[in-house]
């Protein structure tokens, strides 16, 4: 058998590269096979998970109809898809995202209001899941950041500014001098 | 000027190199999950044959509850590692798999052909996986004889962390269960 040219070698070695890594923990955004989540009312009675244990009892009131529907987009806006990458429950096909809506509206129709919802997600993926991380802690950082810099450049800036004015005045002064000199002589 | 330079300088790159020293120290693809350390959401599946399985009723024994699906390749690859791990404590602690956006007829078609280390949950609506934070498989629980999450593995089960995680639930006395 004819071995192949390097040149072929390297052409199929460059075509591979983008299948190099794909056996990672996070599977790709839509597998085979893919089990979407049953709609409403569609689980299996008495199968499940216990979620009143966290949640504790519902807040509000139980929507329906076109509210909860804005309900449900207003939650899944702000909760990150776990599969996908900075991309809303919202805007996100994945199965997971689809699966966290479909909880979101279950959790909404029982009467758990919004803060309850999304504290519910947060407390089972953690403060990633949040697409806008809470003013608090560390993260207080990314929120003081930006205005600390702009403050600390523009102090740096007027100090700048200042002290080349003053060395400025300074060398006009030094030239008056030299000029009055030369011309009283 | 010259040493004014510098310390403006060490002053600006010090504390950046120390942010990133910080931050490089964690793998930015892993997310602590805030459930280590507490009750495991309690979960009623049925597994592949119809039979119930309820987390509640195992309660004095460690659980290792593992989301895992057939598409995902570190499953596959810790799949022998959770086979060895079920035989070797049989009796000592349940395994449990929950089967993660995947279809049932081709889980138990991949049981029949490599063989099945305990349980294939079907999870109706991925809820299990909500309630337990699940990003993607596998993600391992472990779950003490207490029912409390002593523990979870992102990614492939490793043998020396199955075996050092198995031993600490297995020293936990008796009689802390709940």
């Amino acid at each position: 058998m004819r071995r192949p040219a390097p040149a072929a070698a390297v052409l199929l070695l460059l075509a591979a590269l983008p299948f190099a890594g794909t056996a990672s923990a996070q599977p790709a955004e839509n597998p085979p096979d893919v089990r979407l989540p049953p709609a409403e009312g569609e689980y299996r009675p008495g199968l499940g998970v216990e979620t009143s244990h966290e949640l504790g009892d519902p807040l509000g009131h139980p929507l329906s109809g076109e509210e909860l529907d804005r309900a449900v987009a207003e939650v899944a806006a702000d909760i990150r898809c776990p599969k996908c990458q900075a991309l809303s429950i919202a805007d996100s096909a994945a199965a997971s995202a689809q699966a966290m809506r479909a909880e979101a509206r279950s959790l909404l129709s029982q009467g758990y209001t919004r803060e309850q919802v999304v504290g519910y997600f947060e407390q089972r993926y953690g403060e990633f899941v949040l697409l806008e991380p809470r003013a608090r802690g560390l993260n207080l950082i990314v929120w003081a950041a930006p205005a600390g810099i702009v403050l600390v450049g523009g102090l740096l800036v007027a100090l700048r500014l200042r002290q080349r004015r003053r060395s400025a005045d300074e060398d006009l002064d030094t030239y008056l001098r030299q000029v009055e000199q030369e011309t009283a002589t | 000027m010259n040493r004014r330079v510098l310390l403006v300088g060490l002053g600006i790159s010090l504390p950046l190199l120390a942010f990133l020293g910080f931050a490089f120290r964690h793998d930015p693809q892993i997310v602590e999950s805030p459930l280590v350390g507490k009750p495991a959401p309690n979960f009623r599946l049925a597994d592949l044959d119809g039979n119930i399985v309820d987390l509640a009723e195992l309660r004095g024994r460690p659980v290792i509850v593992n989301f895992w699906a057939t598409y995902c390749v570190p499953c596959l690859y810790e799949h022998p590692l959770l086979m060895e791990g079920a035989r070797r404590w049989q009796g000592e602690i349940h395994f449990l798999g929950v089967i993660f956006q995947d279809d049932p007829e081709t889980i138990a078609q991949f049981n029949a052909d490599y063989g099945s280390w305990g349980p294939s949950l079907v999870d109706e609506g991925g809820r299990v996986a909500i309630a337990y934070g699940v990003y993607g498989p596998p993600e391992t629980f472990f779950i003490g004889r207490d029912g409390v999450i002593v523990d979870k593995a992102i990614g492939q089960v490793w043998p020396d962390q199955l075996l050092d995680v198995a031993n600490r639930m297995l020293a936990q006395p008796a009689a802390a269960t709940g």
